[in-house]
């Protein structure tokens, strides 16, 4: 067909169209690119909600168990029951504790009043002790009087004993020359050996009372020694007065082991700390409960997101607030509004990390070595804008777009 | 063959390429509000996959039209120009349906 290859308007437009098609090529694939790159999407995201595995704070076997496998329930509603025997024995016991210290505190009390009343008496005992002390320090001074009387009297008998010695002497000599008669001489030796006796008595008389002072003195002293030990008495009975503080002090334990005992007991019935969704329930009434373990999972169904992994070179355009369009794959027409939350900081992409200790103390680094590396990607928080009524699921597979800031329709 | 059936048949596809893209713009501006993957078994499928195989059908087809009009022999490199054509339907698709 030389006639059409030879046509220069066909061949006009073959190369018009030719260039066109190339230029549309170029032009619609840059519209591309920064299309992506305006508006980063990924199809790796997973539909996410945060969880908690349920767990009692008692032992003891589940007596009732409330709730099935994927049931719903809302925020304060009973789960399970643990058989609440064991702590509500626990509480009377810990409640009887507390009533038999009242009981310990009141004898204390009465104990303490007579010990306080035995004080006393110890201190009368030694005013007591004090005025035995007095009197025999009178007993001292009356028995030191007393010798001093004796004395005088010695002194008065000795001068009488004298005057009649003397007398007898002068009348003697006059016997013989017959100027007295021999009943007159006899008379006054009579009187002579009177006077000696008396002398004798009150010599005798000035011993027994110099004997009444040492034992008034020795009295004294007693009473002395007596006052001394009813003073120690005294203190030791003061010392001796119990304190109540032992027994009060132990009030604010028994009290606490009251109400952990309470609280032991109101942690019987586990209740549902949030709306949720009951998952992986496999045991039934009678399962024995450990403390601390879990019984079975609870996703918190307030709040869903889409957890979506982006490149690395993507992160710089995503940012919190940002709105994105979520697409959940078991419902791929609808579309929700989401809202970036937060962006990830750290992952691990790889299994031989950067800075790996092996065993031997050394860090692991591999010969070789990729030519191509693949961007890291790291995941994306975008909570999804829908009433609690929608029915995700945890791990549903889900496409996220990020719309920028402006409002997704 | 004549001078006119050319322009006329290049009127027609000018028509046609206008009636599509309209169509195109209609279609993206309802809002066209789906997941731009696509479920296939139980496998899912991402838009520019599905795009790319339209892309091909349609550029199978757009050579059939140049054979029929005997523009292909004006065409060159043709090499270049139906991985073009190709890749500017899958871009154009991807643009009007799931950008």
């Amino acid at each position: 067909m030389p006639d059409i290859d030879t046509d220069p308007k066909r061949q006009h437009l073959g190369r018009i169209v030719s260039i066109s098609i190339i230029a549309g090529a170029l032009i619609t694939g840059l519209l591309v690119v920064g299309d992506t790159n305006k508006y980063p999407r990924t199809d790796d995201a997973e539909v996410f909600a945060n969880f908690i595995g349920i767990a009692p704070q008692v032992d003891g076997p589940i007596t009732q168990l409330a709730v099935q496998d994927n049931a719903f329930v809302k925020q304060g509603e009973l789960l399970f029951q643990i058989d609440p025997r064991p702590y509500e024995y626990t509480l009377e016991k810990a409640r009887s504790d507390l009533a038999t210290l009242e009981g310990q505190i009141v004898d204390q009390r009465r104990t303490i009043a007579s010990q306080v009343s035995a004080v006393g008496a110890a201190r009368a005992n030694t005013d007591s002790a004090a005025a035995n002390v007095d009197r025999a320090a009178a007993a001292v001074n009356e028995a030191k009087a007393s010798v001093a009387n004796t004395q005088a009297a010695l002194d008065s008998a000795n001068a009488e004993l004298l005057y009649q010695t003397n007398n007898f002497h002068r009348i003697e000599p006059l016997l013989a020359k017959q100027f007295v008669t021999v009943d007159q001489v006899d008379q006054v030796r009579t009187a002579v050996t009177a006077r000696q006796q008396a002398v004798q008595q009150q010599r005798s008389q000035l011993l027994l009372a110099e004997a009444q002072v040492q034992s008034a003195q020795a009295a004294y002293e007693q009473t002395k020694a007596a006052q001394e030990q009813s003073h120690a008495q005294l203190g030791q009975s003061q010392h001796s007065v119990l304190t109540i503080d032992p027994l009060t002090a132990q009030r604010a334990g028994r009290a606490a082991a009251i109400r952990t005992a309470e609280y032991n007991l109101n942690n019987c019935k586990v209740y549902s700390p949030f709306d949720a969704r009951v998952t992986n329930l496999t045991i039934s009434r009678g399962a024995y409960a450990h403390t601390g373990q879990q019984v079975f999972t609870l996703i918190d169904t307030r709040v869903w997101w889409a957890v979506a992994n982006f490149r690395e070179t993507q992160l710089h355009r995503i940012l919190p607030g940002m709105h994105a369009d979520v697409y959940v794959l078991s419902r791929p027409g609808v579309k929700y509004d989401g809202v970036v939350d937060s962006v990830g900081f750290g992952v691990r992409p790889d299994s031989t990390l950067v800075g790996t200790f092996t065993s031997s103390g050394l860090p692991d680094v591999q010969r070789s070595l990729n030519w191509v590396h693949l961007a890291t990607r790291f995941p994306v928080r975008v909570r999804i804008n829908a009433p609690e009524t929608e029915p995700f699921r945890l791990s549903e597979s889900a496409v996220v777009v990020i719309r920028g800031d402006e409002r997704a329709k | 063959m004549t001078g006119v059936f050319p322009s006329s048949r290049g009127q027609g596809m000018n028509r046609a390429v206008a009636i599509s893209v309209s169509s195109a713009l209609t279609l993206s501006a309802a809002g066209c509000s789906r997941a731009p993957t696509f479920n296939i078994l139980g496998s899912f499928f991402p838009s520019w996959i599905l795009c790319g195989v339209l892309g091909i059908l349609l550029t199978v087809a757009a050579r059939l039209l140049f054979v029929r009009i005997k523009l292909e022999p004006e065409l060159s490199p043709l090499i270049l120009v139906y991985p073009c054509l190709t890749a500017f339907f899958t871009f154009t698709l991807w643009l009007v349906f799931f950008s």
